[in-house]
């Protein structure tokens, strides 16, 4: 029995693979770019993003639901694509590192000042060779679970009542920026979005049916309303420049949280965004997995991942501080992001082209 | 002394030489000769009822000739036996067979032999049936009959051991079951080659579809209402003689955690009860080992009311809590094991020496902190909350990794682990349905009869995890 992918855990995934770090520096970067009530601006951008999603629809249904690589592989010659899909999973696992060091040395403001990153970060990458070494179906399911795990960080909300207040809020929308409304500023606060484009490398494993992509707009929908449940609360619980000069406001509102038996809930709820820093770097290893796949197609799986893992311990090592990789994160996502936009835009034409073809084809021979 | 069988002593014609040499050296193999008639019967003493033998064998024989005796045989319950091989695998079975011009009749005298069906000791109810299955095959499919009388309840009769042939019978309800899932089944135990089989749960180690994870992938109970609600969930079940546990699949996690109980109970009741054990499933993965975590790297997450008390229990204890947690978990198993071992009257004694032991004299030596020992026996108690043994079990031994894992990167090592147990759950597939079920792939109904018990007129539909081709259990209304 062969699975598909239905529309619930696909928007499940698209939440799970747009949450990463960004989103606890989101304030701080709203604040930063695009000024006062900067949370309005995650409308605009989610709106934009939306588009961009609706580009994958229309790829899809012109594309008749094959992969990204059939389409390619079918105007372009194996031979000339090799160098190109090597270079592009290359930057996907190098990312995919980026992201899971970037979150451990972050995790070391918080604990384990003295452990060495590389010591933790080689756990991290056992636990995502753990998930990338299993089938997609599988992925699919442990991100279920990762996802009730991460959501429920939400239902910690009514906690900030208490110190939330509305006065903090102004009348003036997108005022008070270090340098003015900038392309680069609001760029900065869209790379929150990074990481639906897996979708693409899904399509052969979609339902054949239009409920799935209702499902990722439901998943996006639910990630933008997450992304300004984190910004309100931000904005109201610290002053407009508290939140200008916290680099990660979010975390430092958690620390408020105070329980019967536990206080400082950041060092726990902050490590649930573990699971969301797993299926990031998960996802982009399995990206340039199954793009080296189109290279290399008779290795057996177990090694090609192996040898992911291997690169994706070595990139993470390279980085040794959090501004580091801070710096190549958003370099990264920056390519990403274009990437995000370029891959449907290049690969529409291609369906249609190949489509009309293959009409002819059917024609001649019919 | 050997006798090497060939093809011909097998499946030749059932000669006396050849059933005897078949069973040489066995001293429970008896031949009687009747005179009058020529003919010869060949059993085995223990195995046959003393009754049936006067009725079936000396009383029709003793004095009957030929003619008559051959007239005896055509008739039913005698059958004919087509070669040796049919008649050593009766006189295995409990039957005698009568040999008559090299021709072979086999009778059954078998006699019901082992303990009559009482309680389940592993698995106790307060409401409910109190009958519990037994070690005899026969006895557990009459009481499943008495169950659910339909002739649809069908039984597929096999064998498992090459040596050993024991019987399994499987068990499905024709129309509820999905076909794909029972010819999956009856593959992959007609797959396994083995010498023989002893139990249940040795049986489904040998079919399950990750024979490498820590956790139970067939469900098995000693319970016939258990049983019978599985098979009208559409699911099926095996009995394997000689065992009185009985499987059934397809199994996913949350099954484990469900008792037939909460059935007979209210269902705000039977909701609170599972409710209760999915706690206490969190518990017991996770108390410890959070505790080691919190007291090794987090000490700024107990609350300062809390930390003058913790402070104080830890600083009479010369080891750090990693060692301190470990140390208690063992000492915790060693008596849970020693307990099972253990005559129920000697039993008692382990658990007052051990509550003594450990719940006073281990703090003031200074061994372990009050407030671990509390962690420790909540963690074990609720351990036991979980109804089936073998998951609680699983769940002990993970309990370490987490404890290790935490004791050497605290909140982040807890959740890594946490992490890799559900990245394992995820790709545990069991008759190639999720493991994970209801939650991936997710299907709310199911919800409603996992993690609480749902009142019975929400209860419409059955379990989507076998796939039943009929869907729709009852049509109450509220």
């Amino acid at each position: 029995m062969k699975e598909k992918l239905n529309g619930f855990h696909v928007a499940l995934l698209v939440y799970m693979c747009e949450v990463d770090v960004t989103v606890f520096s989101l304030p701080h970067v709203l604040a930063k770019n695009i000024g006062t009530n900067g949370w309005v601006a995650i409308f605009l951008l989610s709106a934009v993003f939306a588009f961009n999603i609706f580009l994958y629809q229309i790829l899809f249904r012109v594309g008749e639901g094959r992969s990204a690589f059939e389409l390619l592989e079918g105007v372009i010659p194996k031979g000339i694509l090799a160098p190109f899909y090597l270079t592009l999973s290359i930057f996907w696992i190098a990312l995919g590192a980026v992201v899971g060091k970037n979150f451990i040395l972050l995790y070391q403001i918080l604990a384990f000042q003295t452990t060495s990153p590389e010591m933790i970060f080689l756990l991290f990458c056992l636990i995502v060779y753990a998930l990338l070494s299993k089938d997609i179906y599988s992925i699919v399911k442990a991100i279920t679970i990762f996802f009730l795990l991460t959501c429920s960080m939400n239902l910690l909300v009514p906690f900030f009542f208490d110190n939330w207040s509305l006065v903090r809020f102004t009348t003036s929308f997108f005022q008070g920026t270090e340098s003015g409304q900038t392309i680069h500023g609001w760029l900065e606060a869209s790379l929150v979005f990074v990481g639906f484009e897996f979708i693409l490398f899904l399509f052969p494993n979609f339902e054949r049916r239009q409920k799935v992509f209702k499902g990722i707009y439901i998943g996006h929908a639910f990630f933008t309303f997450a992304l300004l449940l984190v910004a309100i609360v931000s904005f109201g619980f610290f002053s407009f420049q508290e939140v200008q000069a916290l680099p990660y406001p979010v975390i430092n509102t958690m620390e408020y949280i105070e329980l019967p038996f536990i206080n400082r809930l950041e060092n726990l709820i902050f490590t649930f965004f573990l699971f969301a820093n797993i299926v990031s770097t998960v996802t982009f290893g399995y990206m340039g997995q199954v793009t080296l796949k189109r290279i290399v197609p008779k290795l057996p799986d177990k090694v090609l991942v192996f040898a992911i893992i291997l690169l994706v311990f070595a990139v993470g090592c390279f980085f040794r501080i959090l501004r580091q990789t801070e710096a190549w994160l958003e370099r990264g996502f920056y390519i990403e992001m274009a990437l995000a936009f370029a891959m449907p835009i290049v690969l529409i034409p291609i369906a249609m082209v190949l489509k009309r073809k293959g009409k002819a084809a059917a024609h001649e021979s019919g | 002394m050997g006798h090497v069988q060939t093809e011909e002593d097998l499946f030749g014609k059932p000669t006396v030489k050849r059933i005897e040499g078949l069973f040489q050296d066995c001293a429970d193999f008896e031949r009687r000769d009747y005179e009058p008639s020529g003919i010869s019967v060949f059993y085995l003493v223990c195995i046959v009822g003393n009754d049936s033998l006067m009725r079936d064998i000396v009383l029709p024989f003793s004095d009957a000739g030929k003619e008559e005796a051959l007239a005896i045989l055509r008739r039913p319950p005698y059958r004919l036996a087509e070669n040796a091989r049919d008649c050593m695998n009766g006189i295995l079975e409990g039957c005698a067979a009568i040999l008559l011009n090299d021709q072979a009749w086999l009778i059954d005298l078998s006699e019901q032999l082992g303990r009559n069906i009482e309680q389940s000791e592993t698995e106790t109810v307060i409401a409910g049936p109190h009958d519990g299955f037994v070690e005899n095959i026969f006895m557990n499919i009459a009481v499943m009959r008495k169950r659910i009388r339909s002739p649809r309840l069908k039984t597929l009769l096999l064998s498992v051991g090459e040596i050993s042939r024991t019987p399994l019978m499987i068990l499905y309800i024709d129309g509820l079951v999905n076909p794909d899932n029972l010819n999956r089944l009856v593959q992959r135990i007609e797959n396994i080659e083995i010498d023989a089989v002893f139990e249940t749960n040795m049986l489904v180690q040998f079919i399950d579809e990750n024979p490498n994870s820590v956790f139970p992938q067939f469900m098995t109970t000693e319970r016939p209402d258990a049983a019978a609600s599985k098979l009208l969930g559409g699911k099926i079940i095996g009995i394997l003689e000689g065992s009185p546990s009985v499987f059934s699949c397809p199994t996913a996690f949350f099954d484990f955690f469900t008792s037939p109980d909460d059935y007979y109970q209210r269902w705000l009741l039977g909701s609170a009860l599972r409710l209760l054990r999915i706690i206490g499933f969190l518990i017991t993965i996770g108390f410890t080992a959070f505790y080691v975590s919190v007291t090794t790297f987090h000490y700024e997450m107990i609350p300062h009311t809390m930390l003058l008390n913790l402070t104080e229990s830890r600083s009479k204890v010369p080891f750090p809590p990693l060692f301190e947690a470990l140390l208690m978990e063992t000492t915790i198993e060693l008596l849970r094991e020693a307990g099972a071992r253990l005559p129920t009257k000697i039993g008692q004694t382990i658990g007052i020496v051990g509550g003594i032991v450990i719940g006073q004299a281990a703090v003031q030596a200074g061994f372990t902190s009050n407030i671990l020992i509390i962690a420790v026996a909540t963690s074990a108690i609720a351990s036991f909350v979980i109804p089936s043994y073998v998951m609680s079990a699983s769940l002990r031994l993970i309990r370490f990794g987490l404890i290790i894992l935490a004791g050497m990167y605290g909140n982040l090592g807890l959740l890594m682990g946490i992490g890799l147990i559900i990245i394992q759950l995820s790709g545990i597939t069991n008759l190639g349905a999720s493991y994970l079920t209801p939650i991936a792939p997710a299907s709310f109904k199911d919800m409603l009869d996992t993690f609480v018990r749902g009142p019975f007129w929400a209860l419409t539909k059955r379990p989507t995890i076998s796939r039943s081709p009929n869907k729709t259990r009852q049509k109450m209304r509220k």
